[in-house]
């Protein structure tokens, strides 16, 4: 008797659920439509024509696509220049905005102006960043940077020929436009520390650099370790700066990455299928890089919790 | 002066009383104004040759 008095308990309080639910989806509905035309639905053809011949879905031709991109030097280069990428943005890129976000934390002048300052390069488009840079590595005569360098009574290089430095140039240009961004993320975290940590750590005498390093390291661990991760998956996406800096990846594919040589199987060679299968394999990297950052997400939270 | 009234962060009033302290701060100043110039400079530069003809670029 309990047991089926619990049981319609239980199914009267369903009802409110269900019907909450069904309002939740309704309202959906429309984010949904958007998503499955716009997102979705070209996901999933994406990965069908990477099975066939070409964009009419003509001829079925299976991995043959992959076994082609596998094949090709261009692939095996963009592949191994998106791990020099990662190599170069963490050597160059991961440091600066957490110097920047430290700095603006314990900032007491112009707090502000410097935050809207630095923050500045993060507003202007991808594509203006790549010209500006293009400019400022130009030719041996007219860039910026050779002007500088013969000003000062240095010889001039060409810096974009140079198949040694393009990748550490594009990066220097992501790391302008993207440092501001997540600086302001650092210092966020920085300033939800406890300032009585410190307090008490003063008190017994702990100097600021011990202080830095017993205290705000640990607790800003997650953050490092989040914004390295996320930093990674986004290095796999470097599109507009070897396309501009490096005109298609040059110089001899010294900085194609996987997302233009997609591009350029689709747009350039016309050859839709194998610039699909490019981004299914780029999809899988990215997936994995970012299943990598939730299990590390999930054992950080669960550390922090005991 | 302002550094007399901070109360957050790595360093406050009390560590601002040292002299040395006091001359790190002014390097973190120093750093965030050659950043905030390396920021600024790029598109100040942008801004001004976007009005100039192609010929002359």
């Amino acid at each position: 008797m309990e047991l089926k008095n619990t049981k319609n308990k239980r199914r009267k309080n369903y009802k409110p659920i269900i019907k909450r639910n069904i309002m939740a989806w309704l309202i959906m509905i429309p984010s949904l439509l958007l998503f499955l035309f716009f997102v979705w639905l070209p996901i999933g053809k994406n990965i069908v024509l990477s099975f066939f011949n070409n964009y009419k879905f003509t001829e079925f031709v299976g991995f043959e696509n992959y076994r082609e991109i596998f094949k090709d030097y261009s692939f095996l280069a963009a592949l191994k220049n998106t791990f020099v990428y990662i190599l170069w943005s963490i050597i160059i890129g991961y440091f600066i905005p957490i110097i920047i976000g430290f700095l603006l934390s314990e900032c007491v002048h112009a707090k502000g102006v410097f935050r809207v300052l630095i923050y500045l390069p993060c507003m202007i488009s991808g594509m203006a960043v790549s010209f500006l840079y293009l400019n400022i590595y130009g030719d041996e005569t007219y860039s910026i940077l050779n002007v500088i360098i013969r000003l000062f009574g240095g010889e001039a290089h060409a810096f974009k020929g140079n198949p040694n430095l393009i990748i550490p140039l594009i990066v220097i240009a992501m790391t302008w436009r993207g440092a501001g961004g997540t600086a302001l993320i650092y210092l966020s975290n920085f300033q939800t520390i406890d300032p009585s940590l410190y307090e008490a750590s003063r008190i017994d005498g702990v100097r600021p650099i011990k202080r830095f390093f017993h205290i705000t390291m640990p607790i800003m661990k997650t953050t490092f370790m989040t914004l390295l991760i996320l930093q990674i998956i986004s290095v796999f996406q470097v599109f507009y700066e070897p396309l501009v800096i490096g005109e298609w990846g040059g110089p001899s594919d010294a900085s194609m990455s996987l997302m233009l040589l997609s591009y350029k199987f689709a747009m350039k060679d016309l050859e839709q299928a194998k610039g699909a299968a490019v981004s299914v394999v780029l999809s899988i990297i990215i997936i994995i890089f970012t299943s990598i950052y939730f299990t590390i997400n999930k054992i950080v939270n669960k550390e922090e919790d005991k | 002066m302002k550094l007399n009234y901070k109360h957050d962060g790595l360093l406050n009033f009390s560590d601002y009383k040292k002299t040395r302290h006091r001359i790190a701060y002014y390097i973190f100043i120093f750093l965030l104004i050659l950043f905030a110039l390396t920021a600024l400079i790029p598109i100040l530069w942008l801004f001004i040759t976007s009005r100039d003809s192609v010929s002359r670029l």
